[in-house]
């Protein structure tokens, strides 16, 4: 049977937390940074107090909205043909997380992220077969920062035939996004059923919104671009210290969320998103290498598959800034209980010191941590093949399997087959320089970055996104201020 | 048309096919394509092509053993044709475990790896005593005698069989190597084996080196 499943809620908790969101919702209401929004949820039943910006959202208008929200939906490389479903009953793993800094193997110094990290990064997302999305996990440092957006599109264009994403900066930034995922895609008509590309919106805990994310997801949620909406509460400082207070919170900024992009674009796919977690109590910092992320995590997969819509939550983030044991037991843990817990779309491979330094070895050991998940979640399957019985007759007392087909033809699927996990023999480690996972890794990044064939983008695609990129590059950022709508 | 069929078997065998290759071979036979030809332009290539899987951690040791065995089953058949040519293989190499162990994966997994690399493999077993590593040598006249042990406690066992080819005055006849988990460099010096190699695919090298 496939292995059991982690929860953290009984169906009655899932409820009471559900009823209490929606009662803070109707007598406490969520600050609203943007007017447009505003209006729209006016609109749509909700009680708008100009003054403060707060909404209050009574509970048939959320549980209206969020219903709109469809159940699955599939994400897409730069290519449509080539997808992925996003459903409460499916799991992809994806990178995220804003890098600005980056380690390299065999050296603890760490240096900027450059423009380089991001298509390498884009490379090897294309290479491993246990991730999927990239998320511009990396922010380069050697390029100017409004171009910074652009510049990780027309990288994932050229680069990575899997999906990609962002976050929701603000107007200008939003509408970039959308005119070069039209280029690439084909037009803009074509984003509507098609989805290369998911966006993050960030959350402002507690119980309010920023102004840029909504703006940025009023305009992508008009294309219909999948909205992941994640709040990063903790609990302590911007949320209660109590994880089921947290809970009630954070289901209620989410919820709200989920009913916004509904009353932009009803159907717009959604998924309920959760970077959630606690507080460090000595410096009131977020934690998200702790237990208590998991926990989230995991109760907002519960959440999630209560209102029949896919959740993301990051797992695999670690407070380390080395890769060492702190690092791979906060990823291993996190990551396997993220799966056991029913989360669909697992975020920030690749990723050290809370999500802020990038390491490409971290990304190569992730995809292979994921692999160990993966198998330790399919379980043990029992039939008349699996069975062997055949096969422990033939080889009888004192025999060997090693030379039998059965051995040859299931090892491969039974067996989680490692490359980077050192199992060598000590005499055999010795001579190849006793080397360890992380150097491992680092062969094989080498490897895959030396090796691996990017997809062939159509030269003229590639040259409508070089123009786009010139324009965006000769802005300044005022114009980005601009361009902002009224609050 | 050969070119085409040879091809096709060496295909088969790299990608583990056992019924493709056996279909492949038919073939091959059926339409009188020397022995020299398939082993040279074939069986040799296939497995030179599996061992770089192997070292690159592509394939596993049961993806080895199915490749050896769909070579043997081939070889079997050209062999006669080729004895009565002037073929000879790269050496001829004698394993057995040591008396009082019986261990012999390790063991099988480098005859088998001897057999893809062009030796000529006589496997005589588990828990085979210096006398019969005697006797089977006097017969069977290899180049190399190879002996395996698991245990701590049988390894001594190795030094009594090399005690006894020199008491019989042939110790110089035969090159003798050894391995096995607990065996090491030091002591394979100590009780004066010629080679010793830690795992399969060093007592290849070994091997290869000895007899080049």
């Amino acid at each position: 049977m496939k292995s059991s499943d982690f929860k953290v809620l009984s169906d009655s908790e899932i409820k009471l937390i559900h009823q209490h969101s929606l009662g803070i919702l109707e007598s406490t209401g969520i600050r609203v940074n943007v007017k447009k929004m505003r209006d729209l949820l006016a609109d749509h039943g909700c009680k708008v107090d100009e003054g403060s910006k707060i909404v209050m959202f009574p509970a048939d208008v959320v549980e209206k909205l969020v219903g709109m929200a469809p159940r699955e939906f599939k994400v897409c490389g730069p290519d449509a043909e080539k997808q992925w479903l996003i459903s409460p009953d499916a799991r992809i793993w994806s990178g995220l997380g804003t890098a600005i800094r980056f380690i390299d193997a065999g050296n603890p110094d760490r240096r900027e992220a450059t423009q380089e990290d991001v298509r390498k990064h884009m490379v090897l997302f294309d290479h491993l077969n246990n991730i999927t999305c990239n998320q511009m996990d990396i922010m380069a440092q050697d390029i100017p920062m409004h171009t910074t957006h652009v510049e990780a599109i027309r990288t994932w264009a050229n680069n990575c035939s899997k999906p990609t994403g962002m976050g929701a900066y603000g107007v200008m930034a939003a509408t970039d996004m959308v005119e070069m995922l039209s280029i690439v895609i084909g037009g803009k008509e074509k984003l509507q059923d098609n989805h290369p590309f998911n966006v993050i919106v960030s959350i402002q805990s507690p119980l309010s919104t920023a102004a840029i994310q909504i703006e940025g997801m009023m305009i992508l949620a008009e294309h219909r671009v999948p909205c992941i909406m994640a709040p990063e509460a903790m609990a302590g400082t911007t949320a209660p210290v109590t994880l089921a207070g947290l809970l009630v919170q954070h289901n209620a900024e989410i919820i709200s969320h989920i009913a916004m992009a509904q009353a932009v674009n009803p159907g717009t796919p959604v998924m309920y998103g959760s970077v959630s977690t606690i507080a460090e109590m000595r410096w009131g910092s977020a934690a998200l290498g702790a237990v208590e992320t998991s926990l989230l995590s995991t109760a907002s997969a519960q959440l999630a598959h209560y209102y029949d819509i896919p959740c993301r939550a990051v797992a695999g983030a670690t407070d380390s800034k080395l890769i060492d044991i702190q690092a791979g037991i906060e990823r291993e843990q996190s990551m396997t209980l993220a799966a056991m817990g029913g989360v669909n779309y697992i975020t920030c491979v690749g990723t050290l010191e809370s999500t802020n330094l990038g390491s490409h070895e971290m990304v190569v050991i992730d995809n292979e941590i994921i692999g160990r998940v993966e198998r330790a979640i399919r379980g043990i399957e029992v039939n008349e093949i699996s069975l062997a019985l055949e096969t422990i007759k033939h080889v009888g007392p004192d025999g060997n399997y090693l030379m039998e087909p059965h051995t040859q033809k299931h090892f491969r699927k039974e067996h989680f087959m490692p490359r980077v996990t050192d199992r060598d023999q000590l005499e055999t480690w010795e001579k190849g320089g006793k080397k360890s996972m992380v150097d491992h890794a680092a062969a094989e990044v080498e490897k895959i970055l030396e090796s691996h064939q990017p997809r062939e983008i159509d030269p003229g695609l590639s040259k409508e996104l070089d123009r786009y990129v010139e324009m965006v590059a000769n802005r300044t950022v005022a114009d980005f201020e601009a361009a902002e709508w009224e609050y | 048309m050969s070119e085409n069929q040879l091809a096709k078997l060496t295909e088969s065998i790299v990608q583990i096919d056992v019924d493709g290759a056996m279909e492949a071979a038919e073939a091959v036979f059926s339409a009188e394509i020397p022995g020299l030809d398939i082993l040279n332009n074939s069986l040799v290539p296939a497995l030179e092509r599996v061992g770089v899987l192997f070292r690159d951690g592509e394939y596993f040791l049961p993806d080895i053993m199915m490749c050896v065995s769909i070579y043997n089953q081939v070889f079997e058949r050209i062999e006669p044709e080729l004895k009565k040519g002037n073929y000879t293989s790269r050496g001829k190499i004698m394993l057995g475990t040591v008396k009082g162990d019986t261990h012999d994966i390790g063991k099988n997994i480098l005859s088998a790896l001897l057999q893809g690399n062009g030796f000529e493999v006589i496997n005589l077993g588990m828990n085979v005593s210096p006398e019969v590593f005697l006797a089977k040598a006097k017969e069977m006249e290899p180049d190399v005698i190879g002996m395996s042990a698991l245990l701590t406690t049988t390894m001594p066992e190795m030094k009594h069989t090399i005690d006894l080819f020199e008491e019989a005055g042939l110790r110089d006849k035969y090159k003798i190597v050894i391995g096995g988990a607990p065996v090491t460099q030091d002591f394979a010096d100590k009780i004066g084996a010629d080679g010793y190699g830690a795992e399969a695919q060093s007592g290849v090298d070994l091997l290869k080196q000895m007899l080049a």
